[in-house]
């Protein structure tokens, strides 16, 4: 790859090569069986060329050494060099050499024993209510081993990621409701010992609520957010709402508001690929940029967004971070996020709770979509638990939508929680784009719309 | 791919049964910021599907499914003897393999399309500019777009085998309008031929929404009907489809009955539902010949005058339920009703909502419960002013709200979707001011 690296920049201002190769296995129980999968995705090099004013790539799984070559030809002699005053810096590195750290590597578990606690929880989920009429449990394992050389670097990075999820069904004779239960993190086959009895319980316990749950009256609540609820919010508020590519395309409206105060003080969102352990954590990203923590609202003040290469470039009296993501090789590059969370507060749950004269509990959060050019947000949880003079009453509303202006969700916080908590999580520019991410945080009281 | 795969798998020890599938695609590949191009990528990939059966002591089926790519060539023999090791771990209730059957022809590939791919982009990119520039108020965003040529070949052990050459343009572009831009609206599509690239329709549609989107106000809370657009509507469909499959039927999850109404609740009030996967349209989105198991594909009617008439199912549960596998869901078809839009947008006694587009709708597929908040969409007054709207949510249940829906006349084909361009459900719970 340094060789392509070195052919290329006989041409053009800037060029890099970034190598994707992925292992993984997906197991699952259900009723029928186990199913054991390879995990499909796309193993191949991405040669990439910089013209002075946009980048040219050409993506191939042909990887031999004649072919790559091949490609690096054809692609010079698409290009046409650009007369501009853009330069790219390709950054200081050398050789460097990351890895996941596993107590437990995939590689080192045997798959039957893998099998073997899956079957078991399995047979717990179906025997835990009579109104259960169906379950699954998934395990999945993803090795991405990576490699990315430009002029200065040659960087390589194995991350392991490992998730499972749990699936209940139970119905009362006229309505059928699924339940899920999702664990991931960047780690080994320890996560399986996170499946304890107390899990199974809460999946039960959520899943017979949500059989008796009634539809909310749409209105203004207060509101207190478990933590991946307020994990969604960070993802879409501030995670896609300050994702750089768009300022260059007038589509959020963030850009507008660097350096505003948007929140009370004691609200902080950070962005951060090294939180070690975490499902979106990376050692550098797609463009080469080594990971570091992007501190977007800080004391409640909103200080900078997340970017990628390209955006950088013509953003360049903006810091750049190391968010350069893509889905595969076979797409480009966008300003992508990883763990995006609100850092813990001081206030713990009950006093949250015992603070609410009446208000909604949104938990088992599930969904979110974004806005980044209108500001607005949804938010989807499976629960919404009602508190009537700061306690809960047992009746429980499902399914759950916040929607709001997000400058007003935010500036209405009044208690942020002190338990840190985060789920993984695939995360899509609009409707396409997948990358693996984490989302989480503490709780937060504020006041929203539900629906 | 440099090796004799059929002969391999069938030389196999071990090896009961098989099947792969072979996928190449070529892709050239547009993005633009503004108006300026950003990226333009060629992309190649090959990629292998193997799937190999054994058969267990207990008279279970063990499966296995692995991935080649080219540079794992080398490493079939490993992988064949990981993936039996694993198909004696993953016990399953047996089904057989699609049998041989003489596939039908659709014409899926435009050549005209694929011929030159890199002119057929740079004229999209001209198309668009131009179309834009002759908006008012509008600015171009951003847009992206793919050309692709998808190859798909199948075989298996039953000597089942087919070959799928097909075209693709995947767009979509966002365009912004207000004194401050301050409004948007965007769209994302994909056809199988040029004809079917209205790039200046859209465009003309979407200038009209993000102009419009400039002047918003919330929606009322209230319970009321709403008009949801074509393009919109598909995710509700969603959960209809999961229950009319072998899956859920086979899994004890769905709740329809075959020859018995899909809505829930005391009596019809609207019209009834006809829905049926039709994979033999020339040029549809999800049209094919046979499915990724190698199941021939036909037009089969699903739900009929609001009843459950056709389980739809892989070979897989076909075989468990013991009924003819159709393969899987393709093109949808939704028949038309009796009014047209105009009628459907008539408010009677108080405002009714048309909603062109969702933050997401995404119900759930056991409950059908959904809740979403609306992005863009009119607030229609008896006296017939139209108000814009943003924000605020719609919560609903499908099967509830199919008791009480009315189909337009007028048919709209966008996507894998051939139906109404509009459905109207009255008595709908909207969350706003």
């Amino acid at each position: 790859m340094p060789e392509l690296v070195e052919i290329m920049e006989k041409k053009v201002p800037y060029a890099s090569a970034l190598a994707d190769y992925y292992r993984g296995l997906t197991i699952k129980k259900d009723k029928q069986g186990v199913y054991v999968n390879e995990i499909p995705s796309i193993t191949g090099v991405v040669l990439g060329a910089f013209n002075g004013e946009f980048f040219h790539e050409t993506a191939t799984t042909h990887c031999t050494p004649h072919n790559l070559r091949q490609n690096v030809a054809e692609l010079l002699d698409t290009i046409t060099v650009k007369d501009t005053n853009i330069s790219i810096d390709p950054g200081e590195g050398g050789y460097k050499e990351f890895y996941t750290k596993t107590l437990q590597s995939p590689m080192q578990v045997e798959l039957s024993e893998k099998i073997e606690i899956l079957k078991e929880i399995e047979n717990k989920l179906i025997k835990l209510d009579s109104r259960v009429i169906n379950a699954w449990v998934a395990y999945k394992e993803q090795i991405k081993d990576q490699i990315f050389v430009n002029r200065n670097k040659n960087f390589t990075q194995t991350i392991i990621r490992v998730n499972v999820i749990l699936s209940l069904f139970m119905s009362d004779g006229n309505k059928v409701v699924n339940n899920m239960e999702i664990l991931g993190k960047t780690k080994g086959v320890e996560i399986l010992k996170e499946i304890d009895e107390n899990l199974l319980e809460k999946i039960k316990k959520e899943t017979i609520e949500m059989l008796k749950a009634e539809k909310i009256k749409p209105g203004f609540y207060n509101v207190i957010t478990c933590p991946d609820v307020t994990g969604i919010i960070a993802h879409e508020t501030f995670g896609h709402g300050v994702e750089m590519d768009l300022y260059l395309k007038d589509g959020a409206l963030a850009k507008d508001y660097i350096g505003s105060k948007l929140a009370p003080e004691y609200v902080n969102i950070v962005d951060d690929p090294t939180l070690e352990g975490e499902y979106g954590c990376y050692f550098f990203d797609d463009e080469g940029e080594l990971a570091k923590p992007t501190y977007i609202i800080e004391n409640g003040i909103f200080k900078r967004g997340i970017s990628d290469l390209y955006s950088s470039i013509y953003l360049s009296h903006l810091p750049r971070s190391a968010n350069g993501r893509r889905e595969s090789i076979a797409r480009k590059p966008y300003a992508r996020m990883s763990n995006t969370f609100f850092v813990p507060g001081k206030h713990t749950v009950e006093e949250i709770i015992e603070s609410t004269d009446y208000g909604i509990y949104m938990d088992n959060g599930y969904f979110g979509m974004e806005d980044p050019k209108g500001w607005g947000m949804q938010i989807n949880s499976r629960i919404g638990r009602e508190i009537k003079g700061g306690k809960f009453t047992g009746k429980v509303f499902s399914p759950i939508t916040m929607t709001g202006f997000v400058p007003d969700i935010l500036k209405e916080i009044s208690h942020v929680g002190n338990i840190f908590l985060t789920i993984p999580g695939t995360c899509a520019k609009r409707y396409k784009e997948d990358v693996l991410v984490a989302i989480g945080g503490a709780h937060l009281k504020t006041k929203a719309r539900l629906g | 791919m440099n090796i004799d795969l059929k002969k391999k798998l069938a030389s196999t020890p071990g090896i009961y049964a098989w099947q792969y599938k072979i996928k190449n695609e070529h892709s050239y590949q547009l993005y633009l910021t503004k108006e300026q191009i950003e990226y333009i990528r060629k992309v190649q990939t090959e990629q292998i599907e193997i799937v190999i059966y054994k058969k267990l002591d207990d008279g279970k089926l063990g499966e296995a499914i692995f991935y080649l790519t080219p540079v794992e060539e080398f490493q079939i023999d490993e992988k064949l003897e990981k993936a039996l090791y694993i198909a004696g771990l993953a016990a399953q209730k047996p089904f057989k393999l699609a049998k041989s059957i003489n596939y039908k022809t659709i014409p899926l590939l435009d050549e005209e399309l694929i011929k030159e791919p890199e002119k057929v982009i740079q004229d999209f990119r001209e198309r668009i500019i131009k179309a834009v520039k002759k908006e008012k108020e509008v600015e171009l965003s951003s847009s992206e777009c793919y050309i692709s040529r998808e190859t798909t070949y199948f075989v298996n052990s039953r000597g089942c085998s087919g070959e799928i050459i097909k075209s693709m343009i995947s767009w979509d572009f966002v365009l912004l309008s207000g004194d401050n831009l301050e409004s948007e609206s965007w769209y994302e599509g994909s056809c199988c031929h040029h004809s079917q690239l209205d790039i200046e329709g859209k465009i003309a549609e979407y200038a009209h929404y993000a102009r419009d989107n400039v002047k918003t106000k919330l929606p009322r809370t209230s319970k009321t009907a709403i008009v949801i657009n074509a393009k919109t509507l598909l995710p509700l469909f969603e959960p209809l489809i999961a229950h009319s499959s072998g899956k859920f039927i086979y899994d004890n999850i769905s709740i329809f009955k075959k020859g018995k109404p899909i809505f829930r609740g005391d009596k019809l009030r609207g019209e009834e539902l006809n829905m049926a996967f039709n994979p033999l349209i020339p040029y549809g989105l999800r049209s094919s010949p046979f499915d990724s198991d190698g199941v021939a594909l036909d037009r089969i009617e699903i739900i009929k005058n609001g009843k459950l008439e056709n389980i739809w199912s892989t070979k897989r549960y076909a075989d468990y339920l013991e009924i003819p596998p159709t393969g899987r869901m393709s093109n949808i078809e939704i028949s038309h009703g009796t009014k047209n839009l105009q009628e459907l947008l008539k408010a009677e006694d108080c405002p009714i909502y048309h909603i062109v587009m969702f933050s997401f709708l995404n119900p759930d597929l056991a409950s059908g419960d959904f809740a979403t908040e609306i992005r863009f969409g009119y607030e229609i007054h008896p006296s017939g002013k139209r108000i814009p709207i943003k924000g605020g949510s719609i919560t609903g249940n499908i099967f509830e709200m199919l008791a009480n829906a009315y189909f337009s006349r007028e048919i709209e084909m966008e996507g894998n979707y051939f139906g109404p361009g509009a459905v109207k459900f009255n008595s709908v719970s909207i969350s706003g001011s």
